[in-house]
C-alpha cells in the first residue's frame, strides 16, 4: 500500500470510528426519548414534554441529572468488581457494533473505504463471543453489590442469557448456509436478489425471540423485574454507573436491530431512490420501533416458563430448521 | 513489532495464570482465568487463526467459565485454609511438576526438530486457520474421530442428565 493511500485510509477509518461512536451515543439518547414518547402514545398519555420543544431535550436533561447525582457504593460491596461490571457491559455493547456494515463502499481519491469499522472473516462468531462476554457485566454487578435483589437478578440473567445464546447462534446458521460466509459484508452482498427473511422466516422468529431475551427487554426483562426484584442486578447502582448500564441496554438493542437488518433484511441494500445508508437507518428504526412496541404490548412472562420454552421448544425447533435449510440447499 | 506484541501478551498470560493459583478470593481467581483465556485468544489472533481465537472466547470464557462463576458466587467471598486437609498434595506436586516439565521440553524440542528444515510457508497452507480449511479437515480427513468425539460428548450429556434425575 503506498504511503498517501495508507494515510487517507487511516484518517478515514479514524473519522469513521468517531462518527459511529458519536452516532451510537446520540441514537441511544434519542431512543430513550422515542421509547418514552411512543409508550406514552400507546398508553394514551402525553409523555415527556417539558424540556425543549415537545420534550426533545429530555435525554440531555436526564444525562445531566445522572452525572450530578451522588455516586453510592453499598457497604460490603466488592469495590473493584462493582466498577468493572458496568464497564464490561458498555464496552461489549459498543464493541459488537464494530462489524456491522452500514453502507456501500466510499471511494475517496481512488481509495476504497468500506462503511464498516472492520470486516472480520469470522464476523458472526465474533458477535456471539462478544455477547457471551456481555453476560459477565450483569453477573458481576449482581454479585459485587452485596445485596439479595442484585444477586437474584444477576443469577437469573446469567441463566437466561446463556440459555438464549444457543437459539440465537442456531438461528443464524440458516443464513450462513445460504450466504456461504461468516462475514457480514458477504451476507449483505448475498442478499442482492432477495432478502433472507423470505427463505428464513422461522429462523427470523427464533432470532427475534432470543434477541429480546439477550437484551433483557420486556416481556423477558426478568433480571430487572421491578415487581419482584426492585431493579434486579442494578438495584444498588446510582449516578453514572447506572447510566452506563442503561446505555449498554440501549446500545445492545441497537446492535441487535442492526444485526437483524443485516442478516434477514438485506442490510443497506434497497431501491435506489434513497442512498444505502438511509435504507439502513430506516430498517434499523423499524426494528427498534418493533422492540418498543413489544414492550408496550406484552406483560412479563413467568421465569420458569421462559426457560422451559427455550429448552423444550425453541432449541429443538431451531435444530430441525437447520436440517430443513440444509435439505433445501442440497 | 510482532515480537513486542508477543512479549506483552506472553507476560500478561503468565501473570494471569500465576494469579489464578495465588489469588485467595475464588471469584477473582475465576476472573483471572477468564483474563488468561482472553489473552491466549489474542495470541491466537497474532498467529492469524481468527477462528480459534473467537471460539476460545466463545466456548471457554462464554460458556464454561460463566457456569464456574455461577457456582463460585454461591460460596463465601474468601475461602480460608485451602490446603488444610489434603497435605499430601504438597509432596505429590514436585514429582508431577518435574514429569510435566520434562514432557513439555520433549514435545517442544520434537516440534522444533521437525520444523527445523522447513520454512514457515511450507508448514502453512492457504487460508490457514480459517473456517473453510478447518471444515475441510474436520469433515474429510478427520471425519471418523470427529464423529466419535461428538458421540462421546452426547453420551456425557445424557449421563449428566440421568445422574441429576436419579439424585432427586
Amino acid at each position: 500500500m503506498p504511503k498517501e493511500v495508507f494515510i487517507i485510509w487511516l484518517v478515514a477509518k479514524i473519522i469513521l470510528i468517531l462518527l459511529v461512536f458519536i452516532g451510537l451515543l446520540l441514537t441511544i439518547a434519542f431512543l430513550i426519548y422515542a421509547e418514552r414518547k411512543l409508550i406514552a402514545f400507546m398508553q394514551s398519555r402525553i409523555g415527556p414534554n417539558r424540556v425543549g420543544p415537545i420534550g426533545l431535550l429530555q435525554p440531555f436533561a436526564d444525562i445531566t441529572k445522572l452525572f450530578l447525582k451522588e455516586d453510592l457504593t453499598p457497604a460490603g460491596a466488592d469495590r473493584f468488581l462493582f466498577i468493572l461490571a458496568p464497564c464490561i457491559s458498555v464496552f461489549t455493547a459498543f464493541m459488537a457494533f464494530a462489524i456491522i456494515p452500514f453502507g456501500r463502499d466510499l471511494i475517496i481519491h481512488n481509495v476504497r473505504i468500506p462503511l464498516q469499522i472492520t470486516n472480520l472473516n469470522v464476523g458472526v462468531l465474533y458477535l456471539l463471543a462478544i455477547f457471551a462476554i456481555n453476560v459477565y457485566g450483569i453477573v458481576l454487578a449482581g454479585w459485587s453489590s452485596n445485596s439479595k435483589y442484585s444477586f437474584f437478578g444477576g443469577m437469573r440473567s446469567c441463566a437466561q442469557m446463556i440459555s438464549y445464546e444457543l437459539p440465537l447462534g442456531l438461528s443464524m446458521v440458516g443464513v450462513l448456509l445460504l450466504s456461504h460466509s461468516l462475514s457480514l459484508r458477504s451476507i449483505v452482498a448475498a442478499q442482492s436478489r432477495h432478502w433472507f427473511i423470505l427463505m428464513q422466516f422461522p429462523a427470523f422468529i427464533v432470532f427475534l425471540i432470543s434477541s429480546i431475551a439477550e437484551t433483557n427487554r420486556a416481556p423477558f426483562d426478568f433480571p430487572e423485574a421491578e415487581t419482584e426484584l426492585v431493579a434486579g442486578y442494578h438495584t444498588e447502582y446510582s449516578s453514572f454507573k447506572f447510566a452506563m448500564f442503561f446505555m449498554a441496554e440501549y446500545a445492545s438493542m441497537i446492535t441487535f436491530s442492526a444485526l437483524a437488518v443485516t442478516l434477514f433484511f438485506g442490510g443497506w441494500l434497497g431501491p435506489s431512490f434513497f442512498p444505502p445508508f438511509i435504507w439502513f437507518l430506516l430498517k434499523v428504526a423499524a426494528m427498534l420501533f418493533f422492540f418498543i412496541w413489544l414492550r408496550a404490548t406484552y406483560p412479563r412472562l413467568r421465569y420458569d416458563k421462559l426457560m422451559m420454552f427455550q429448552w423444550k421448544v425453541l432449541l429443538p425447533f431451531s435444530l430441525i430448521w437447520i436440517l430443513i435449510t440444509g435439505a433445501m440447499i442440497i | 513489532m510482532g515480537l513486542i506484541i508477543f512479549l506483552i501478551l506472553g507476560i500478561l498470560s503468565v501473570f494471569t495464570a500465576i494469579a489464578v493459583v495465588v489469588e485467595k478470593r475464588p471469584v477473582y481467581s475465576a476472573l483471572y482465568f477468564i483474563a488468561n483465556l482472553v489473552v491466549l485468544s489474542l495470541i491466537y489472533l497474532t498467529l492469524h487463526s481468527e477462528f480459534l481465537a473467537v471460539v476460545q472466547v466463545l466456548i471457554y470464557a462464554g460458556a464454561v467459565m460463566v457456569l464456574f462463576l455461577f457456582v463460585i458466587m454461591m460460596m463465601p467471598p474468601v475461602v480460608e485454609n485451602r490446603f488444610g486437609k489434603m497435605s499430601f498434595q504438597k509432596f505429590l506436586i514436585m514429582p508431577l511438576l518435574l514429569i510435566f516439565l520434562f514432557e513439555l521440553v520433549y514435545v517442544l524440542s520434537c516440534g522444533l526438530y521437525a520444523s527445523a528444515g522447513k520454512s514457515p510457508s511450507s508448514l502453512s497452507f492457504e487460508n490457514f486457520g480459517g473456517i473453510v480449511s478447518l471444515g475441510q479437515l474436520l469433515f474429510k480427513r478427520y471425519l471418523v474421530p470427529f464423529e466419535i468425539t461428538s458421540l462421546i460428548l452426547l453420551v456425557a450429556i445424557i449421563g449428566a442428565v440421568y445422574l441429576r434425575r436419579s439424585e432427586q
